[in-house]
Parts: structure tokens; C-alpha cells; sequence
């Protein structure tokens, strides 16, 4: 044990002069065959925050955070000039974010509504926005409701279209005059809910209206709520009529639960989502200290779904129960008892076949750690197969029909998708760099020895995990030699191009025609602009054309819906225009035209 | 007996303002501090409110705070140099700025507010923001010098009236390297340490301290130490021994110590009991420890510890663990109360308003919490397993409606193991010549 009057211990103070006496101390320390003191990465992320005028952000904080496990995430505060610079970082999967007092991120028009991904050498503009603003008064038959909390539920973007599942904003509590001010909010469209219960642990403030039910805007129940909508920079005022309505409770147990050795056990969460607008009205929690029991107070009259979950810290596992759904009429709902088990996970491992000749992949060595996976769940076409019985949908939340984990490989390029509920997935590789294309995704036999339901052929048919299902063997290739398209969809002379045009290439090889890894799709952006990359070199058909949307307003994708890839195929077709990639090809500058002008052979 | 306690709701007084910077841009979710100042004529001051969102600026820079007891105010937003840690998250500050815009304290305005008043435009001007500063280290251990991940780092600060500088505690863990950064400090004198605080660190140290001038702080080393362990043997006093292993299963030991010298750290840990009763502590500091003993998950038994031994000798809480020195064959001996408390409340004069309530609570000398229920619509009660001692039984009662409110009821009783004590409360609701 080293006393503190040691030399070296004498260089952690006096900072002015630290950087000098840093190099000294090292060279002091005794260097024993066992000291590592590993080198510092040299990768960097770059960037800029702006607001939606370009204008630098002082005082914003930047936050690069790696995915997968291990390295911390880190945050810089930006120049004058609004840049930052995050150093040390080693090859990896990185999210990169803003944060500043009063804004909010800029909402991004990403075609598969994931937040972008970025590595280490990238770039980033980070573009945020002060976001809207709707406030009011809330007053019952007393004066103003003083100390409730109100919160601003989102059904709606900012093109009006419904979102799969409502967001709740934080809660903001209404003041003494019974004013409240919802600040930083996306464009869209809300409700407005005051009182009930808050959403989320104990009572920022002890209210007299924690076990009513909520009362949304502007008096009434859900039913005939009605919907703010509210523009990036503007104020909207809502004003709320509040009546005390006491509502039903909503109780039962948890089952299932992974005890721990060292600690008091972990509890589980249990949510109560409202089915029509899958929107999650409260949580609750059980714990062993009340033996497992939940309650669920001030529940207005509905229907509604409640599922259970447990996180398990030590290796990021999530048990769920299966949802259960029920109705509340007029009565309190009792006996309502959830078990929660392990969820599906699907283990497998990245090939990278490198092609000397192509020769356009940037940092080889580390493709796999770069390379993050995408599970996505989604229905399959239903196929009328016979002598076979349709699939029966397994059940799953509501909140959890378009489940979607992500894994990052490790240097050997093995990675494991976890915390999957039950139902068919899609797994989406996204390639570490612009020079590789996705050659296949194919399910190898699993380790129990009991053959596999479903084909090989992951690209085509997705996989189908049954609840808590393991599944490993799945390999990924990627191959060198990947092209890229850069251009533009021009509109007919006189006339403006359609909202929401998508760019689609299909294999103009007849043998290629079932492989949907030739089939590719981008959504243009407002002025037409287009970006494919990772393309499979070969010879394809392309077409510009407005996007088209199953019933659940997702959009359909040509990957995964074999109606629509034949349409597009017979369309692209009888188009007839070709376009050739060769490996590591990058085309720019491409004109697509659009509409009845396209139809001439150029 | 103390009688006539009214409780008056009075309403309460409202600041508002607006916080802007040098460029008259409102300054964004800033906290907005309220000081009481003294008043030598009146010196009990009521407790400041408790909603904590009204205290933080929004998005305009406006702040509103309102429920204040009537007083004179100071109001400021900032942070002075010396307070050390500041922000989660590299974020500047602003320097303690009093209404209007006043830099010292002598200089601030004061906020005179009437009971039910209200002070407006109550603004204030910060000037420019300044940097907080960020210290980056490593973990090693302390006999093989290699890093360490994943333990939890704490920080101190150094003030400069003060012997015992006070931990902060930062959440941080050091990473797959043995690395960690923490932002958010302004200028001052720090330590970091490995913390062993609550469950499961493995290992402590002591603190390096640094000082933060103007720039940011790095490879501050911290030499890891495995912790102590306390191991030994519980056992159950006056049982047969199949009882007693159903008994141990569902109890835990703790052991919280504190240091006998050296920085304010406490460190505390606990370990669930194998089936013949044998446990084993670990990651603890050196100190003084204080063995305690409960039950995981619900269960209406309350364990005690009746004494504590080793090598055949009695041992009293709060003996020394010295560094480098693990203590094992501990051996300690739990009792449960089989005593009860068996009572009855009776009111006279009167009767108690539908929807009222009644609870008892126990407390027995010496020892921090309390047992109690709920006394039933006949006025009887009962408060089951006990452990011997005296007790001080105290009676709650709650109204539904506000009401002229009854004085506390106290009785002291005591209470012996396979026992029942009795204890009888008479309540006079009658209400008093000459009241309100």
C-alpha cells in the first residue's frame, strides 16, 4: 500500500501544469510485467447541432453512445460554432443525439422509422427544433384544478397519418391558477388528459385527484375526446372542463417471476394499455413485499390489455406475460393473474466474403462490429396452402405487433437477437460499409436436433419463433463488390411529383426473380432525391412510383410482400428501363422520370 | 394533555418571474432557488412546499412558484464556484445570480410577500454561462495493478469548512477498460473513490483527491481494494432445531459500517442465509459495523438480534473491522417476539363520524420502527409477534372531513415473550366549555 506522500500520487493536483506532469508521472510508475495500459482507440465522430434555420446550437450536448455492450457512452458539449468532436472510440455501432434546454430532436423522415446509425469517421448534423407548445387551464366546479398533472398523448405525425401506437409526453403539473404548459412537443396531433393517476411511481405532488379517472379534452371521456393539433413553434391553447369521476380498479397477481440470490427479488412492471388507441394509460408495479399483488385504480370504463414484464439487470433479459385483454363496465375487474416467461431469441453469425478485385471496402478488419442486425416482426401473407391450416397469429401486446431488436456483432461476427415476442420476423442486416452487398440469410438446422418449421430461406419467408423460442445457426453473407445510385425523379413538365414517391430496382434476370435480396427500395425525399446503396451488382429494371400502405398504414415493402413485388415486377417490366451496376460501381446524378413521359423508350 | 390544536389552512403566496441571459434570451429549465431570510421577531419557519416542477424554469424562462408561507425571499437561479459538482451531463452554468441581477447576496433585492400575496415580475438577469469541467480515470487493483470493470465510482467534495468532505454519489461504473468520465464539475477540490456503497461491490478504496482549476482533469488513478468479509453462523434462540431451519430460510444479515476516520463513507452490505444458517458478507470497509438482520419478501415475523459472539465472547454493535483483516466465526443469535399486544379504544362523550378511522402503532424502546394495524369498528386491536421490551403505543386517528382535531394518545406497556399485555385508550369527544 503505496503512502500518500509517493511522488506519483503528488501528480493528480495542480491542473494547470497537469498535461507536463502526466508524461513524467507514467514514466515513474513501476512498469511490472502485468501492468497493461492499453492504448487508446483513435476513432472519432464529428458533427454539428443546428436548429431548423442551420443556425448553431452553443450550449447544446452532444451524446455518442456505442450499441452493444462494454464502452460507456460519452457526451461533449458543443463549440462556438456548434461542432463537437467525441475521440477514443473504438470500431462499433453508434447512436448519436443533442440535447438543449427547450428543444427537441427535428422529427426524421426515415422510410423504416429506425434513428440513424453511424461509425466511427462519420459526420453528423444534428438538426433540433423548439417543437410546439399547447397549454390551457383545467377548472372543475370548484375554481381551477390546482397540483394535477396533465399529459399530452400523441396519435398523429406531423402528415396526420395515426401512429401505430400512442406516445405519452412527460406529465406537467397545472399551477395555482390551474394553468399547465406542455412545452417541446413533436408536431402532430394530441389528447390532452388530465388527472388519474401519474403515469409512472409515486406523486410528484399529493393531489386530491390521483384516483379519479382521467378526464381528456376538452370534457369528456376517450370516447369523444378531441384530438390538438399543434405545429413545430406553435401555441395552442386547450382548456379543460374537469369532473371527478371515480372509476374502477383493475387487480390480480404476477407469476413467474426470477428471484435473485443477492438481492431482494426484482419486481415486475404491469401496464395497462388502451386498446383502441394503443396508448399506455398507467403502470403499476409487484414486488415480493406485496406478494406479486398489482391494482390499477381510477380505470374509466373500455377495453384494455395488461401485460406484465420483468428485466432481469444481469444479462438484459426481459420476461413478459401474454397479454390478457379486459372490460371494464361499470365494476371493478378482480382475479386478474399474469405469468410472465423468457422471451424468443435468435443467435447466428456474419460471413464476409471479400472480393480482391472489387476493392472498394473501407476498414475490413472490423466489418463485423460495425455491422448492426435488425430483427422486425411482422404479419406474413396468409397462404392458402392445402392440406395445411393457417397459421395462428401468437398472441402479443398490442404495443409489441411491430417489435423490432437490434444486435451488434462481436469482432467474430457473432450476434444475438434477444427479448423477441412470439410471431414471424424479418431480419434486416445493415451493412458496416458502402462497399458490401447482402448475399443471403439462411437458417441452418437447429441445435436440439428437431428439424426446423419454415424454409431456409430466411430472406424470403421471415422466421416464425414460438414463445421463449432459442434459435441459432442463422448466417449472414455479405459480399464485396456492393454498387450505389445517387439521382433525382423528375415530375412531368408543368406538374409536381406525388407525395411520398419511392424508387424501387427489380432484377431484370429471369433466374433472379424469386431472390428478394435483388429486390431494392428508397423512399425519395421532398424535392425527389434518391439514394440506393449496397446494391448487388447485376442488371435491373427501375421505377419511380408512389408508395402504397397495407391497412395498419405501414408501408408495404418489396421484400416482404409478394403480391406487391409482382406488381412492380409486371410494372418495371413493361417499363423497360434498365440500368446495369458492376461491382463497386457509383452512379450519380441520375435522372428517374416520373408519370406518362417515362413510358417512352429513352 | 395539550388540547385546542386548530389547524388552519391559510392560502399561500405566489413569485413568478422570468429568468433571461446577456442577449435577453430566456434561460430553459434552470433551478430557481428561494431563500428564507430570518426573521428574529417570528424565528419557526414553516417547511418551503414540495412540488418540485414549479421550482425549474420552462420553455419562456418563467418560473412560478406559489403555496409560500408569508416572509421576505430572497430568489436566485446558479451555482457558485465552490459547490462542486454541477450538472449531469457537460453542461455550462450559470453563476449565482440574485433578483434582479445581483452577483453577491448583499446585493439582491428582497422579495417581501403577504400571506395569500403575490410578487410579480420577480426577474432575473443571469450574464454569461460558464464551463463545467469533466475528470477522467482508471481503476486498478490495488495487488496486481491491473483495471477493473465494473465497479462503482464515487465522488467527494472538498469544502473548504468542513473535515468531512461529502460523498456524491454518481452512478458511474467503470467500463470494459477499467476507465471512467465523469462531467458536470465546476471548479474545486474533489476525491474519487471505488464505492462498495449498497449491494454488491466487491471491492473500496480510498480516495485520490484532485482539484479542478479551468480544464478538464484526467488519468486520476484509483487503487481498488477487496473488501472485508464478516462470516459466521445464525441461529434462532428457544427453537428445536427442524423449526429453526424452516425459521432461518427468508432472513438476511446486513452489516453497515462506518468509518472511523477519513472521509464521510459509509459502506453496507448483506447476505442470505444457507440452510444451516452460515452467511458471508463481503465487499465491506474498514470500521465500525453494526449487524442487523430482517426478513426478504413479506412476513409478519420480526426478527431481533439478542446478542452477537466470538470465540465465545460477547461482541457489541459497532465493533472494528480493521483493513486487511476479514472477520469469520461470528455467531448470532436471533430471537422472534412471540409477545403481543392486546388493546381496546373507547369513546366517550361522543361518537366518531362515519368513514373515520383508528390505527395503532407500537414502538418498541431503542429501535427505529414501529409495528401497528388498524383498530377494528369495535375499538379492539391486537399487534402479534413482539419481541420483549417496553413499548410506547400510540393511536392515530383520521377523519374524513376536517374537524376539530383530538390530542395524541400515548400509553407505555410492556411487552415479555408467550404473553399478552393489555392497554386501554378512553377518549372524551365531548367538546369543551367555552370552545370555538
Amino acid at each position: 500500500m503505496r503512502r500518500r506522500n509517493n511522488p506519483a500520487n503528488l501528480c493528480f493536483v495542480g491542473v494547470a501544469l497537469f498535461l507536463f506532469f502526466a508524461s513524467e508521472c507514467w514514466a515513474q510508475q513501476p512498469v511490472t510485467a502485468d501492468t497493461k495500459l492499453t492504448e487508446r482507440p483513435g476513432g472519432a465522430i464529428t458533427g454539428r447541432v443546428i436548429n431548423s434555420a442551420g443556425e448553431p446550437l452553443f450550449g447544446a450536448v452532444a451524446y455518442v453512445g456505442p450499441l452493444g455492450s462494454g464502452t460507456r457512452s460519452q457526451t461533449t458539449a458543443v463549440d462556438n460554432n456548434g461542432e463537437f468532436k467525441i475521440e477514443g472510440l473504438e470500431a462499433g455501432v453508434y447512436r448519436v443525439s443533442a440535447s438543449m434546454p427547450g428543444y427537441i430532436p427535428a422529427p426524421q423522415p426515415s422510410p423504416t422509422d429506425s434513428p440513424s446509425y453511424y461509425h466511427v469517421g462519420d459526420s453528423v448534423t444534428v438538426t433540433m427544433i423548439k417543437g410546439g407548445v399547447i397549454t390551457g387551464t383545467v377548472s372543475g366546479a370548484n375554481g381551477p384544478v390546482i397540483a394535477t398533472n396533465v399529459r399530452a398523448i400523441r396519435v398523429r405525425d406531423d402528415e396526420g397519418k395515426a401512429l401505430p401506437y400512442a406516445l405519452v409526453t412527460r406529465e406537467r403539473l397545472t399551477d395555482d391558477r390551474g394553468v399547465y404548459r406542455i412545452y417541446g412537443l413533436p408536431p402532430g396531433a394530441y389528447l390532452i388528459v388530465a388527472g388519474g393517476a401519474q403515469q409512472f411511481g409515486g406523486p410528484a405532488a399529493y393531489s386530491a385527484y390521483g384516483n379519479d379517472s382521467p378526464i381528456y379534452f376538452p370534457s369528456s371521456a376517450r370516447d369523444t375526446a378531441s384530438e390538438v393539433v399543434v405545429r413545430n413553434g406553435e401555441e395552442i391553447n386547450a382548456d379543460i372542463q374537469y369532473r371527478s369521476e371515480p372509476g374502477h380498479s383493475i387487480s390480480g397477481t404476477v407469476a413467474g417471476l426470477i428471484q435473485s440470490q443477492t438481492q431482494s427479488s426484482y419486481g415486475a412492471t404491469i401496464g395497462l394499455i388502451d386498446v383502441r388507441d394503443r396508448s399506455t394509460l398507467m403502470n403499476t408495479s409487484a414486488s415480493s413485499y406485496n406478494n406479486y399483488a398489482f391494482a390499477f385504480y381510477g380505470v374509466p370504463d373500455g377495453e384494455y390489455e395488461l401485460s406484465a414484464s420483468q428485466f432481469v439487470p444481469n444479462n438484459s433479459d426481459y420476461l413478459k406475460s401474454t397479454p390478457r385483454r379486459v372490460v371494464v363496465r361499470g365494476a371493478d375487474v378482480a382475479g386478474i393473474n399474469l405469468t410472465v416467461a423468457p422471451l424468443a431469441s435468435i443467435a447466428g453469425r456474419l460471413v464476409f466474403e471479400s472480393d480482391p478485385k472489387a476493392g472498394c471496402v473501407k476498414r475490413r478488419e472490423t466489418a463485423a462490429q460495425e455491422t448492426l442486425v435488425f430483427a422486425r416482426r411482422y404479419e406474413p401473407e396468409k397462404k392458402a396452402e392445402v392440406g395445411t391450416k393457417p397459421p395462428v397469429a401468437p398472441e402479443v401486446s398490442l404495443i409489441s405487433t411491430n417489435h423490432v431488436s437490434d444486435s451488434v456483432a462481436d469482432a467474430k461476427g457473432s450476434f444475438t437477437l434477444r427479448n423477441l415476442p412470439p410471431g414471424t420476423y424479418r431480419i434486416d442486416p445493415r451493412a458496416p460499409s458502402s462497399g458490401w452487398y447482402l448475399r443471403s440469410v439462411l437458417s441452418g438446422a437447429a441445435p436440439t436436433g428437431a428439424a426446423r418449421n419454415g424454409s431456409p430461406l430466411v430472406a424470403r419467408d421471415g422466421i416464425t419463433l414460438k414463445p421463449g423460442e432459442r434459435v441459432s445457426g442463422l448466417t449472414v453473407t455479405f459480399t464485396e463488390g456492393a454498387a450505389s445510385l445517387r439521382g433525382r425523379i423528375s415530375a412531368p413538365e408543368g406538374q409536381s411529383l406525388p407525395p411520398r414517391m419511392r424508387v424501387y430496382l427489380v432484377p431484370a434476370e429471369r433466374e433472379a426473380s424469386e431472390n428478394v435480396l435483388r429486390f431494392f427500395e428508397a423512399a425519395a425525399d421532398g424535392d425527389g432525391r434518391i439514394a440506393l446503396g449496397n446494391i448487388a451488382p447485376g442488371r435491373y429494371w427501375i421505377i419511380a412510383r408512389p408508395a402504397e400502405e397495407n391497412d395498419s398504414t405501414r408501408v408495404k415493402l418489396i421484400r416482404q410482400d409478394s403480391g406487391f413485388r409482382a406488381r412492380v415486377l409486371h410494372e418495371s417490366e413493361s417499363l423497360k428501363k434498365e440500368i446495369s451496376f458492376k461491382p463497386c460501381e457509383r452512379t450519380a446524378d441520375y435522372d428517374l422520370p416520373y408519370g406518362p413521359a417515362a413510358t417512352a423508350k429513352q | 394533555m395539550v388540547d385546542d390544536i386548530d389547524v388552519k389552512l391559510v392560502r399561500g403566496g405566489m413569485i413568478t418571474g422570468r429568468v433571461t441571459d446577456a442577449d435577453n434570451k430566456p434561460v430553459v429549465e434552470v433551478r430557481v432557488s428561494l431563500q428564507p431570510i430570518a426573521d428574529p421577531q417570528n424565528p419557526v419557519r414553516p417547511p418551503v412546499p414540495y412540488n418540485s416542477q414549479m421550482y425549474q424554469t420552462d420553455d419562456r424562462g418563467i418560473y412560478r412558484i406559489y403555496g409560500l408561507p408569508a416572509g421576505r425571499y430572497t430568489v436566485s437561479v446558479g451555482f457558485s464556484g465552490t459547490e462542486g459538482i454541477l450538472a449531469t451531463g457537460s453542461r455550462r452554468y450559470y453563476q449565482r445570480t440574485f433578483h434582479p441581477d445581483a452577483t453577491e447576496p448583499a446585493k439582491a433585492t428582497i422579495v417581501e410577500l403577504a400571506e395569500g400575496g403575490e410578487a410579480i415580475n420577480i426577474d432575473i438577469k443571469v450574464s454569461s454561462s460558464a464551463d463545467t469541467y469533466s475528470v477522467t480515470g482508471h481503476v486498478i487493483d490495488s495487488e496486481t495493478s491491473l483495471p477493473i470493470s465494473g465497479v462503482r465510482i464515487g465522488f467527494l467534495t472538498v469544502r473548504p469548512n468542513q473535515d468531512r468532505p461529502a460523498p456524491f454519489y454518481s452512478g458511474l461504473t467503470s467500463d470494459n477498460r477499467g476507465e471512467f468520465k465523469f462531467d458536470g464539475f465546476g471548479p474545486g477540490h474533489y476525491g474519487a473513490y471505488v464505492s462498495s456503497e449498497n449491494e454488491g461491490g466487491e471491492f473500496y478504496s480510498n480516495p485520490t483527491y484532485f482539484e479542478i482549476v479551468d480544464k478538464d482533469v484526467i488519468g486520476v488513478e484509483l487503487k481498488a481494494i477487496r473488501g472485508l468479509s464478516l462470516s459466521g453462523v445464525v441461529t434462532i434462540e428457544g427453537t428445536r432445531t427442524k423449526d429453526m431451519l424452516a425459521q432461518l430460510a427468508g432472513l438476511r444479515v446486513s452489516a453497515n459500517v462506518m468509518p472511523t476516520s477519513g472521509a464521510q463513507i459509509n459502506g453496507s452490505a448483506s447476505s442470505s442465509l444457507a440452510p444451516d444458517g452460515s452467511f458471508q458478507i463481503n465487499g465491506l470497509r474498514p470500521g465500525r459495523v453494526s449487524i442487523g438482520i430482517f426478513t426478504s419478501g413479506s412476513s409478519v415475523k420480526r426478527p431481533t438480534i439478542a446478542r452477537i459472539e466470538h470465540d465465545g465472547l460477547g461482541v457489541s454493535q459497532g465493533f472494528e473491522i480493521q483493513p486487511g483483516r476479514s472477520i469469520s466465526g461470528l455467531l448470532i443469535v436471533v430471537n422472534y417476539g412471540t409477545g403481543t399486544i392486546r388493546g381496546t379504544v373507547r369513546f366517550e362523550g361522543g361518537s366518531m363520524p362515519i368513514d373515520s378511522r383508528t390505527f395503532v402503532s407500537c414502538r418498541r424502546e431503542g429501535v427505529p420502527y414501529s409495528a401497528g394495524g388498524q383498530v377494528d369498528s369495535r375499538g379492539h386491536f391486537v399487534i402479534n409477534n413482539l419481541a420483549p421490551g417496553s413499548y410506547e403505543v400510540a393511536l392515530q386517528l383520521v377523519f374524513p372531513r376536517p374537524q376539530r382535531p383530538i390530542p395524541p394518545q400515548k400509553q407505555a406497556v410492556t411487552v415479555t415473550n408467550d404473553s399478552e399485555s393489555e392497554v386501554t385508550f378512553v377518549i372524551n369527544l365531548a367538546p369543551k366549555e367555552g370552545g370555538p
